[in-house]
C-alpha cells in the first residue's frame, strides 16, 4: 500500500501546477490587455469559456479529432479580435479615461455573448466535454495522472514559458511592456502605438482562449465557468499588479497552490475564502499590488 | 535642417504656442529658452508628432512633417528626449538602450553603438543590468541621450531639471561631443546658462511666443534679454 | 444555478404534451395557458399573479427549479390558488401547514436518505464518503444521506464539500480514495459533476463503487462510458423493469424528437396535465377549493410507469425511488443502458425532513 500521504503531495502539487498555469494564463491574457491598451475586459470570462465551447461542438458536433478542433479555435481566434478590434476597440482610443468606456462596452459584451451561450449552447447541453488527446494515465511516482491533464498542463508550462520569453527577449514584447511603462516614452522612440495596441489585444486575447481551452481538456465544463474565471483572473491581475504579467504569471501560480494547499490542510471552501483573504492583505498592504507593470 | 513656421498649438482655450517661427540649421546646435510653460515643450511635442498643431508646418529636410506619425519621424531622424527623459523604468540599462535601437534593428551596428554610449559613460555599462528606474537623476540622464537611434536631429526637452551642477556641466561636455560627431541638436531649457554654454544660436520663448533671437555670444551679453528672461527665472 | 438547464426548457416542451389531454374533461377541453419566466423568480411571481388575476386558472403548475417554485409558493398560499409543482425537490414547498401547494418529485432530503437504505441493504456497515458542491440542492441530499447513515448502521467516511466555482477534485479524490471507503457519494454541481467522478475513476476509485444521488439524460452522458457500473437514483428511467406501453410510447416519441431518451424530469412533466386532469375529473368542478381537496385525497398511478401517486396533509408526494446500475453507454449517439437494482417506497416525515433543511 502506497504511503496516502506522498499520494496527497503529489496531487497537491499537479493540482496546484494546473490550476496554476491556467489561472496565470488567463490573468496573462487579461493584463496584457488592461495593461497596454487600458481595457479592463469584462468579457473575458465569456472569452475563455467561448473558446472551448466551440472546440467542443467541433469535436463533439463536428466529429473533428480535439487536437485538430484546439488548433482551430486557437487560429480562428485571431480574426475574431481582429475585427473586434477594427470595430469596437479602435474607437475608444483617443477617449479620455477610456478604461471607464471600455468597462462600460465589455459588460455590454458579457451580457451578449452570455444571451448567446444560453440559447445556443446552452440548450445543446448543460455540460461540455471536450474528448481526450490521450487516454490513459501516466504514473507520476505511485500517483495516476490522467495523461489528457498531463498534456493540458504541459502545454500551459510551454505556453507560459513562451510568453514569458517572448515579452522578455523579442522585439515585440519589448515593445509592448515599452508602452505599458511610458507609451509616450515608447512613441518617441518610433514605436508605433496603435499597432501594439492591436498587437496586444490579439496576443492577450488568444492567450485568454488557449487558457480556455487548457482548462476544458483538464476538466469538464459548463457556463459557470465565464463568471468564476472572469472573477479569479481580475482578482489575480490586481494582486499581481495590474499591467504585470510578472505579476499575473507569479500570483496566477501562486493562487492555484494556495488553493490546492489550503484544501489539503483545511477544506476546499477554506482554499477558495483563504485566496480572496490573501487579496484582500495584499491589497491592504500593496494597493498598486505586488509587482509594477 | 529644421523648419518651423508660423506653429500654433491650443489646448482647448489655452493658446500654448503662438504664430512661432524657428529653423534649426544643420550641424549646430540651437538653444530654445524661456521659463515654465512658455510653450516650448508643446513645441517639441508638435516636432516629435504626439500632439497636432492649429495652424503652422513643420519641415525636416524640406519636406513637410505633417500627417506623418511619431515613428515616422524617428524614422527619418529625429530622436527627441522629453521632458522627464522617457525611460522605462521597469527595463535594465541595457533594455532602454535597445528601446532606442527599435526602428533600426539589432544589427546596423547596434552593438558598437551601445559600446559607444558605454564609452561616454561608462557608469551605464557598469549598471547595464540594473532598472532604469533606480538609476540617479543625473544616470538617467545619461540614458536619456536618444543616440542609440542615430539620430540627425537629437532634440532634449529639459535635460539639466532636477540635476545637480556637476552633472549639469557634464550634459554640456557631452552635447558638444556629439555636435563634433554631427549630430544637429535642439536643446530646450529653462536653464539659460547651460544653453548660452552649449549654443551656437539661441531662441527665447515667453508666453506662446518667441521674443528674441540671435547668436548665443550677442543675446547673452544684451542686457535687456538677460533681464527680462532672469526676472522669471 | 444551472444544473438542470438544458433540461428547464424541454420540459416545458413534455409539459405541454397536449394530446393526451385533449379528450377534455367535464366536457370542456383542458387549456394550457404558458409563460416563459425565463427561470427568474420575479417573472415567476408575476406570471402567477397575472395567471391568477386575469386569466383566473383553476390551477397553476410550473415552473421547474426549487427557486422559481419558492417564488410563487408565498403566493399561492396567501391567495389560496392550487399550486402544483412538477420539478422542484427542496423540501419547504411543503413544508407543514401549507395548505394549496403540491409537488410531484420526492424532496431532496429524502434521496440522501434513500441512498443509505439502498447501501444498507447492499452491504450493511458500508462506508461511505460524501462529495458534494454547496448548493442548496446538494445540501439537502448530504443532509438526508447524513442523518441515516448511522442509523441504517452505516460507517461515514470523508465528508467533502465543494465551494460553488471549483473546479478540481483531485486532492480530495485523493483523500477519500485513501480513506477506502466501499462507496463514494458524488453530488457536484453541473459539470463539475463529471471532474469528481472522472477524478476518482483516475485514482482508481472502481465504478460500481460510485453513486449518484439522480441521473437525467445529460448528466449520465456527462459521466461518460468510463462510469459503467456506477448507480444512479432516478424517478423514471427508459430502463425500468416497470415500464408501462404508455411509457414505452412517451420515451420512444421523446427520443425521435430530442435524439436522447427522456428522463424523471420531463416524466413528472409529462405526467403533471395527468394529475390535473384526474383530480378536476374527481372534484366534479373547477372550483379551486374543491380541486385542492381532490388533490389531496387522489390515489393514483403514474401512467408511464405504474409508480403510486399520492400526497400527505402538506402536499408532498409519498416519495419513491430507483437506483439504477449503468450498464452501459454511448456518449456518441446519447444512448445508454441501466437495470433498476433497488426500489422502495416511504412516507415523507419518516426522517424529520423539514428540520434537516430549512
Amino acid at each position: 500500500m502506497v504511503d496516502p500521504n506522498l499520494l496527497i503531495g503529489l496531487s497537491m502539487l499537479t493540482t496546484g501546477l494546473v490550476l496554476g498555469a491556467i489561472f496565470a494564463l488567463t490573468a496573462a491574457g487579461v493584463t496584457i490587455v488592461y495593461g497596454c491598451i487600458w481595457l479592463p475586459n469584462a468579457a473575458s470570462g465569456q472569452f475563455f469559456l467561448l473558446a472551448p465551447l466551440v472546440a467542443w461542438s467541433l469535436s463533439t458536433a463536428m466529429g473533428w479529432s480535439p487536437i485538430l478542433a484546439v488548433a482551430a479555435v486557437l487560429i480562428a481566434g485571431l480574426p475574431f479580435a481582429y475585427l473586434l478590434e477594427r470595430l469596437l476597440i479602435r474607437r475608444f482610443y483617443d477617449v479620455p479615461d477610456r478604461n471607464i468606456a471600455y468597462f462600460v462596452v465589455t459588460l455590454g459584451i458579457t451580457q451578449i455573448l452570455s444571451g448567446v451561450f444560453s440559447i445556443t449552447w446552452g440548450q445543446w447541453s448543460d455540460q461540455y466535454n471536450i474528448p481526450p488527446l490521450a487516454e490513459g494515465v501516466v504514473f507520476i511516482g505511485p500517483f495516476p495522472l490522467p495523461a489528457n491533464r498531463l498534456i493540458a498542463l504541459v502545454g500551459a508550462l510551454a505556453l507560459l514559458g513562451a510568453l514569458f520569453v517572448g515579452l522578455r527577449y523579442h522585439r515585440f514584447g519589448r515593445a509592448l511592456r515599452a508602452v505599458f511603462q511610458n507609451r509616450e516614452a515608447a512613441a518617441l522612440r518610433g514605436v508605433d502605438v496603435q499597432r501594439i495596441y492591436l498587437g496586444a489585444f490579439l496576443l492577450g486575447t488568444s492567450v485568454i482562449f488557449a487558457g480556455g481551452l487548457l482548462y476544458a481538456m483538464a476538466y469538464s465544463f459548463d457556463l459557470s465557468v465565464a463568471w468564476s474565471m472572469g472573477i479569479t483572473a481580475f482578482a489575480i491581475m490586481i494582486v499581481g499588479g495590474p499591467g504585470s504579467v510578472l505579476g499575473a504569471l507569479v500570483v496566477g501560480m501562486l493562487f492555484g497552490f494556495v488553493q490546492a494547499a489550503v484544501s489539503v490542510f483545511a477544506s476546499p471552501t477554506a482554499a477558495t475564502l483563504s485566496y480572496l483573504l490573501a487579496m484582500l492583505v495584499i491589497l491592504l498592504l500593496r494597493p498598486s499590488g505586488l509587482f509594477a507593470r | 535642417m529644421l523648419e518651423i513656421e508660423n506653429l500654433t498649438v491650443r489646448y482647448g482655450a489655452f493658446l500654448a504656442v503662438d504664430r512661432v517661427s524657428l529653423s534649426v540649421g544643420e550641424g549646430i546646435i540651437v538653444g530654445l529658452v524661456g521659463p515654465n510653460g512658455a510653450g516650448k515643450s508643446s513645441l517639441v511635442r508638435v516636432v516629435s508628432g504626439l500632439v497636432q498643431p492649429v495652424t503652422g508646418t513643420v519641415r525636416f529636410r524640406e519636406l513637410p512633417l505633417d500627417g506623418i506619425p511619431p515613428h515616422g519621424r524617428v524614422d527619418r531622424g529625429i530622436a527627441v528626449v522629453p521632458e522627464g527623459r522617457g525611460l522605462f523604468p521597469q527595463m535594465s540599462v541595457e533594455e532602454n538602450l535597445l528601446m532606442g535601437r527599435y526602428r533600426r534593428g539589432m544589427g546596423n551596428g547596434a552593438r558598437a553603438l551601445m559600446d559607444h554610449a558605454f564609452a561616454l559613460f561608462p557608469i551605464l555599462q557598469e549598471r547595464r543590468r540594473q532598472l532604469a528606474g533606480t538609476l540617479s537623476g543625473g544616470q538617467q540622464q545619461m540614458l536619456a541621450t536618444g543616440i542609440m537611434s542615430e539620430p540627425q536631429l537629437l532634440i532634449l526637452d529639459e535635460p539639466s531639471l532636477g540635476l545637480a551642477p556637476i552633472v549639469v556641466d557634464e550634459i554640456g561636455r557631452t552635447l558638444r561631443r556629439l555636435k563634433g560627431e554631427g549630430v544637429t541638436i535642439l536643446l530646450v531649457e529653462q536653464n539659460a546658462k547651460l544653453a548660452a554654454d552649449v549654443a551656437d544660436e539661441i531662441y527665447v520663448m515667453q508666453t506662446g511666443r518667441i521674443s528674441h533671437h540671435g547668436a548665443a555670444s550677442d543675446l547673452m551679453t544684451d542686457r535687456s534679454v538677460m533681464e527680462s528672461f532672469l526676472s522669471v527665472q | 444555478m444551472g444544473v438542470f438547464g438544458v433540461e428547464l426548457r424541454r420540459r416545458h416542451e413534455a409539459c405541454r404534451g397536449g394530446d393526451r389531454c385533449g379528450g377534455g374533461v367535464l366536457g370542456r377541453p383542458l387549456r394550457f395557458l404558458v409563460i416563459d419566466n425565463q427561470t427568474n423568480p420575479t417573472q415567476a411571481l408575476a406570471a402567477a399573479r397575472s395567471f391568477d388575476a386575469q386569466d383566473k386558472v383553476l390551477v397553476i403548475s410550473g415552473p421547474t427549479s426549487s427557486d422559481n417554485a419558492l417564488a410563487i409558493y408565498g403566493y399561492a398560499e396567501q391567495n389560496q390558488v392550487p399550486f402544483l409543482v412538477p420539478v422542484a425537490a427542496f423540501p419547504q414547498l411543503t413544508k407543514p401547514g401549507t395548505q394549496w401547494t403540491f409537488r410531484l418529485e420526492p424532496a431532496a432530503v429524502g434521496w440522501g436518505y434513500s441512498i443509505a437504505k439502498f447501501v444498507e441493504q447492499k452491504k450493511p456497515g458500508a462506508k461511505i464518503a460524501i462529495m458534494y458542491s454547496d448548493f442548496a440542492l446538494m445540501r439537502a441530499i448530504a443532509a438526508g444521506l447524513k442523518y441515516q447513515i448511522p442509523r441504517s448502521n452505516l460507517t461515514a467516511g470523508p465528508e467533502i464539500v465543494f465551494p460553488q466555482g471549483s473546479s478540481d477534485a483531485t486532492i480530495q479524490a485523493t483523500q477519500v480514495r485513501a480513506a477506502s471507503p466501499d462507496y463514494v457519494v458524488v453530488i457536484g454541481a453541473g459539470a463539475f459533476d463529471n471532474t469528481i467522478t472522472n477524478q476518482l475513476l483516475d485514482l482508481g476509485v472502481k465504478p460500481d463503487q460510485i453513486i449518484h444521488p439522480f441521473g437525467f439524460t445529460t448528466n449520465i452522458l456527462g459521466w461518460g462510458a468510463r462510469s459503467v457500473g456506477s448507480y444512479f437514483g432516478t424517478f423514471f428511467d427508459h430502463d425500468l423493469d416497470g415500464v408501462t406501453a404508455e411509457g414505452k410510447k412517451f420515451i420512444k416519441d421523446f427520443a425521435e424528437k430530442n435524439g436522447r431518451p427522456p428522463s424523471y424530469i420531463e416524466n413528472f412533466c409529462y405526467t403533471t396535465p395527468y394529475v390535473i386532469k384526474q383530480a378536476i375529473e374527481q372534484a366534479g368542478t373547477v372550483d379551486r377549493a374543491k380541486f385542492r381537496d381532490a388533490l389531496r385525497a387522489l390515489q393514483t398511478k403514474e401512467t408511464t410507469s405504474g409508480v403510486p401517486i399520492a400526497f400527505d396533509k402538506n402536499g408532498a408526494r409519498q416519495e419513491y425511488i430507483y437506483y439504477m446500475q449503468i450498464t452501459s453507454m454511448d456518449v456518441a449517439k446519447k444512448e445508454y443502458s441501466a437495470k433498476q437494482v433497488f426500489y422502495m417506497e416511504w412516507s415523507p416525515e419518516v426522517i424529520p425532513v423539514y428540520d434537516l433543511v430549512k
